[in-house]
């Protein structure tokens, strides 16, 4: 699929370039995706998924003291590629963290995220990781009053300080009355989040 | 930081491509901090955070290796022993889960080397890496295997609110610099510290008995 805009939707294999080094992302398993989403783990998708070898140019400078290229840089390109990926990138912004939130939430409620699914013939891992997370974010939505609505909109698309992102937690059983459901959602918007990850596997 | 770009189609591969480019993100100046290191003070700047996760890396690995040595020799001398055929077999399980841990382990120059260059990488006055490099690679010079482990002790006290800033920003976990395993050399050196010691207060007693 080609871009809609240069930074909106894309589609796995993608290619792109990074400091004018030519790389591609090849296809994935969108349950790999979308674990490596929730948790917050973008070096799964970038660097990690792309040849090592085509990785080689970057990972000298890496490793080469008097260039500045480090994680904060893969870092940005992986966010990124992510946050269009899940198809949650508006212009001029990096959408990681809403489509961190809602991979997260879809995972940590499955049962309840699926039987929605299948209530609405969507299947979740049937098909892309922008059709998935959309899922995720209709759901989430569904059955909210304008209040909640707003309140929703606000959390989900914010971007957290440093502090407020907590360590990954054991999640409480989920609600199953829809308001509840979506209070919990609300309450729980700051606290659902992925803690810092261990890097493993990483150049 | 994102532009528009158009390349060439490969097979299946999305035609549009978007291009990064690293020198629109803005990164801090690393500090820099003044170490020690045997009598002589040199001016260190802060690593990049992923130079720093591969030299912890490499030196879990040296203690991996380290901790690992004893019962890869233990495992070694049993076999010699030809013992029978099923405890053969289990020696050699053990032998293949232990191997590859044990022989991606560097040893202690290899350590030492990778710790001096990287240390050398960090200075900001060459002269002062070419001093560091002089006084380890010297007979008669101060710096050994100790002061670079020493000196990583240092980096990380002195560099930690920067290298932790960096990693949360990125949301990985900073990795601590491992707690070293006493070596053989350590061993030794405490033997002969004991031996020595032994003999001083035989020769004191000998002194004083025979007046």
């Amino acid at each position: 699929m080609a871009e809609l805009w240069p930074g909106g939707p894309i589609t796995l294999p993608h290619r792109f370039t990074h400091d004018g080094v030519e790389l591609v992302i090849p296809e994935q398993k969108l349950t790999d995706l979308l674990y490596w989403l929730s948790s917050g783990q973008w070096w799964q998708l970038y660097p990690n998924a792309v040849d090592p070898e085509s990785m080689q140019p970057l990972k000298l400078r890496m490793f080469d003291p008097d260039d500045h290229l480090d994680m904060i840089h893969l870092h940005d390109v992986g966010t990124r590629l992510f946050g269009r990926l899940s198809g949650v990138a508006p212009k001029d912004a990096v959408g990681w963290w809403p489509a961190v939130r809602l991979a997260n939430m879809a995972l940590t409620q499955w049962p309840l995220f699926h039987a929605w699914c299948v209530q609405h013939h969507v299947d979740p891992i049937g098909g892309s990781l922008m059709t998935t997370i959309a899922a995720a974010y209709a759901w989430i939505r569904d059955g909210l009053g304008p209040d909640q609505l707003a309140k929703l909109e606000q959390e989900l698309w914010s971007t957290p300080t440093m502090a407020a992102v907590p360590k990954a937690a054991p999640e409480e059983l989920p609600e199953h009355v829809r308001q509840e459901e979506a209070g919990a959602f609300l309450a729980a918007m700051g606290e659902s989040l992925p803690g810092q990850q261990a890097l493993s596997g990483l150049f | 930081m994102l532009r528009s770009a158009r390349l060439h189609s490969l097979g299946g591969v999305t035609k549009d491509v978007s291009a990064f480019d690293s020198a629109a993100v803005t990164v801090p100046d690393r500090p820099t901090a003044s170490l020690v290191i045997a009598d002589r003070e040199y001016e260190v700047r802060c690593p990049k955070l992923r130079v720093w996760m591969a030299v912890i890396e490499r030196q879990e690995d040296y203690e991996a290796g380290t901790a690992l040595k004893p019962h890869v020799q233990e495992l070694y001398l049993k076999l010699a022993q030809h013992p029978s055929e099923e405890e053969r077999d289990k020696l050699i399980d053990q032998y293949r889960t232990l191997q590859p841990v044990y022989s991606a382990a560097p040893t202690v120059l290899q350590l030492a080397t990778y710790l001096l260059d990287f240390l050398c990488s960090c200075m900001t006055d060459r002269a002062d890496a070419q001093a560091l490099s002089e006084a380890y690679n010297t007979d008669d010079g101060d710096v050994d295997i100790p002061h670079l482990r020493r000196a990583l002790d240092e980096m990380d006290n002195a560099f930690a609110d920067w290298l932790d800033a960096q990693a949360d920003f990125v949301g990985v976990q900073r990795p601590e610099l491992p707690e070293p395993v006493p070596n053989r050399a350590a061993k030794r050196a405490a033997g002969r510290t004991a031996a020595a010691k032994k003999t001083s207060s035989v020769a004191k007693r000998t002194t004083a008995a025979t007046g």
